[in-house]
């Protein structure tokens, strides 16, 4: 018959030590005056989670796990999975737009991009268009001329960054956050910046590092 | 007759004399040790103490005793099994607990808790059969056949490629001298992975990849280690469980999706409007359903025994096992802020979160579940129309076919009309008809005009709440600002009315003489 006893010390056993890094978005939190919701959307494989993931924890893997479904407002790029992300539009500030600067077909589709937005989102959301990889020079298929006379057409700023050195990665989400806190700190709409200040503020705990803003 | 009669006998006598040798060792032991634990009374009185402890789940089906006389030879084993086990629970130990369940799961077969339990519920006991966790068994189990289909092209090779580069292969159990071993060794994995799945896409023009199918066929390939193995699986997998995510389009795993709330409607009313009310839609589980959790659980012997539940019960599996992942985290759930994005955060780390023991406990919960509450009544029970040619309704149908392979040794399918034949695929115009048909009503009668799912969830024709449940929702509602049906506020409108006019009436009859400053 079998009698467990005793102490063990094995670290298995202990409690976990204390995660110091645990606090500091929090802290974070605590000092900034907006929090927005961010979405990243684009064609599969342009990389939304690499910059995220470089804007949030400032790594880089060259084999990142694909996503499905939504993930910490990195969504699925596949087609079908278009009716289950479009779903998360509502609740967004901002929409960033990702393409790939390799790939042709990825910028080719920005525009349906922009149509889902027009459809789902709602009105008056803040949108960027951000051209990733532009590390690889060597396999370029699309300008940087076409791009940004494509989004000046549209009215919405352009950036070029790359997740792997990442040039531009910071920019662009700051871009965002600045773009969003001007159209809701405009004094004509204080009283819905007070609303959003009550209700937003304390929320996003958990994501916080792609949701933020207040950063003068 | 008589020489198997004889033999027969032999053979329960085999099985009998192990559990006789058995019995005399715990309670040697037990004199020993005092009253710790001291045989089998002790044991039951062990249960009836703690049956409201948080392991439920877990004891309720040690505790089925007619489990026992199926398997004679066992159960004093099990007495001893289930002794340990709920020592193991007491002490919070989970590591002893958790060597306890996988040292049984993989050393004996017959008193492994989930095939017996399967065994006593009657559900099927088909593909990855009772073995669980071992690749031994399992290749014994599985389906063998040549699939001599090569009629068309894999389309979706774009997003396969894409995919795979990304998948990481289980590296756990190899050991590498330097970091280029190693790099070879995923690179021939993955090649490995895009034949499994090209070849699983070539059968037949009905199957589409998704993100995700990536995983079920790493994880497959790493549950089987040979190739052809790993693809004989991987199509059946595919044309039983996962077939309605590999249709044209996410029609039914939105339906899927939501029948999580169903569940969760019929089962833990309290979270369902937490989440409601929140307005959380359940794409937080698409991941769970769409890689059976192998997407979010990082370890590889959790989502084996994961995989060997789904893979022996039912296609509505995942759908009970995220209902009970839910529910077996529902008080931290509820006590999360009342934002959607947060709450969506905190629900996609759940299966990360939970660890190999609670694993074990919420599965076995979604076993007794689907017995109590199998999906035929989940279907019907909520509104959510399913159509008949979809895996989860057309499974029992679909499933013989692939047992008659098994038992006639006849492996050969050839070509795209037997899957044709066999597997109701939707015909052309079924597709367009679906988007149209969201909920079915009792009768039959098809209705099409409401939108929203979570009035398809609140409009339920079998069970529909009780006038509690409605006013806390409309409470809740209301709170939250939302707008109150015509139908109440009329109702509303009326009560106002006669409490005002009866109001009046007092004042006028039957108050005359009193005045306001007295």
């Amino acid at each position: 018959m079998y009698c467990y006893q005793g102490l063990s010390l094995e670290p298995e056993h202990l409690p976990p030590p204390l995660n110091l890094s645990f606090p500091l978005p929090y802290l974070f939190l605590f000092f900034s005056d907006y929090l927005f919701k961010l979405l990243l959307i684009g064609n599969s494989g342009v990389g939304k989670s690499c910059l995220l993931l470089r804007f949030a924890d400032d790594t880089y893997t060259e084999s990142y796990i694909s996503t499905i479904g939504v993930d910490f407002w990195d969504t699925a790029g596949q087609e079908r999975f278009r009716t289950i992300t479009s779903s998360y539009y509502r609740g967004a500030y901002g929409i960033i737009v990702v393409y790939d600067v390799t790939d042709m077909e990825s910028f080719n589709d920005v525009k349906q991009w922009f149509e889902e937005i027009d459809r789902y989102a709602s009105e008056g959301v803040d949108k960027l268009l951000v051209g990733n990889k532009c590390d690889l020079s060597e396999s370029r298929a699309v300008d940087y001329t076409t791009a940004k006379d494509f989004a000046d057409s549209q009215g919405i700023p352009f950036l070029e960054t790359s997740a792997k050195d990442s040039t531009n990665v910071e920019q662009a989400f700051l871009t965002m956050a600045k773009q969003i806190k001007d159209r809701v700190g405009a004094p004509n709409i204080q009283q819905q910046q007070d609303n959003l200040k009550r209700t937003i503020n304390v929320s996003q705990g958990q994501n916080v590092n792609n949701q933020n803003s207040g950063c003068c | 007759m008589t020489n198997m009669n004889l033999r027969k006998k032999s053979t329960k006598r085999k099985f009998k004399s192990p559990s006789r040798k058995l019995s005399s060792k715990p309670k040697l032991k037990a004199a020993r040790k005092g009253s710790s634990c001291s045989g089998e009374k002790n044991d039951v009185s062990l249960f009836s103490k703690n049956e409201e402890s948080s392991t439920k789940g877990l004891l309720n089906i040690l505790r089925n005793r007619s489990v026992n006389s199926r398997y004679p030879g066992t159960s004093r084993n099990l007495s001893l099994y289930i002794s340990n086990l709920f020592h193991a629970i007491e002490n919070k130990d989970h590591s002893f607990l958790s060597s306890l369940v996988f040292d049984n799961l993989s050393k004996y077969q017959n008193s492994n808790i989930l095939s017996r339990l399967r065994v006593s519920l009657g559900l099927p006991i088909n593909i990855s059969s009772s073995g669980l966790v071992n690749t031994k068994i399992r290749k014994k189990a599985c389906v063998k056949w040549d699939f001599k289909v090569g009629e068309t092209d894999c389309r979706d090779i774009n997003q396969v490629t894409l995919d795979v580069k990304r998948t990481k292969p289980d590296i756990t159990n190899v050991e590498f001298d330097d970091l280029y071993s190693q790099e070879m060794y995923i690179n021939k994995k993955q090649r490995q992975l895009t034949k499994i799945i090209s070849s699983i896409l070539k059968i037949s023009d009905d199957l589409h990849y998704y993100q995700g199918f990536n995983q079920v066929c790493n994880t497959l390939m790493s549950m089987f280690n040979v190739t052809s193995s790993a693809i004989n699986v991987g199509i059946m997998v595919s044309l039983l469980f996962l077939r309605d995510a590999m249709y044209r389009n996410f029609d039914l795993v939105t339906r899927h999706l939501y029948l999580i709330h169903a569940l969760l409607k019929k089962h833990n009313y309290p979270l369902f409007v937490f989440l409601v009310r929140n307005e959380v839609p359940p794409y937080y589980a698409t991941s769970w359903l769409l890689t059976f959790f192998s997407h979010d659980v990082k370890n590889s012997q959790t989502v084996n025994l994961i995989f060997d539940f789904v893979l022996a019960s039912h296609p509505s599996a995942p759908i009970y096992l995220s209902y009970c992942l839910l529910d077996y985290y529902s008080d931290l759930i509820l006590k999360t802020e009342h934002d959607f994005a947060i709450i969506h955060s905190v629900l996609l780390s759940l299966p990360s979160k939970a660890k190999f023991v609670d694993w074990t406990i919420i599965i076995n919960n979604a076993c007794s579940l689907i017995s109590r509450y199998p999906f035929e009544d989940l279907h019907l029970g909520s509104n959510i129309f399913i159509p008949d040619w979809s895996c989860l309704r057309s499974f029992e149908n679909t499933k013989n076919y692939f047992l008659t392979f098994r038992h006639n040794k006849a492996h050969v399918i050839t070509g795209q009309k037997f899957l044709k034949n066999h597997i109701p695929f939707p015909v052309s115009g079924q597709h367009e008809e679906l988007s149209r048909i969201m909920i079915v009503e009792k009768r039959g009668s098809h209705l099409n005009t409401v939108s929203d799912w979570d009035a398809v969830l609140l409009h339920n024709v079998d069970n529909r709440p009780s006038s509690s449940q409605k006013m806390t929702y409309l409470l809740h509602k209301v709170s939250a600002g939302v707008q109150i049906p015509i139908k109440t506020s009329i109702f509303m409108a009326i009560g106002v009315a006669l409490t005002s006019v009866a109001v009046y009436y007092y004042f006028n009859f039957f108050a005359i003489g009193t005045s306001w400053k007295d």
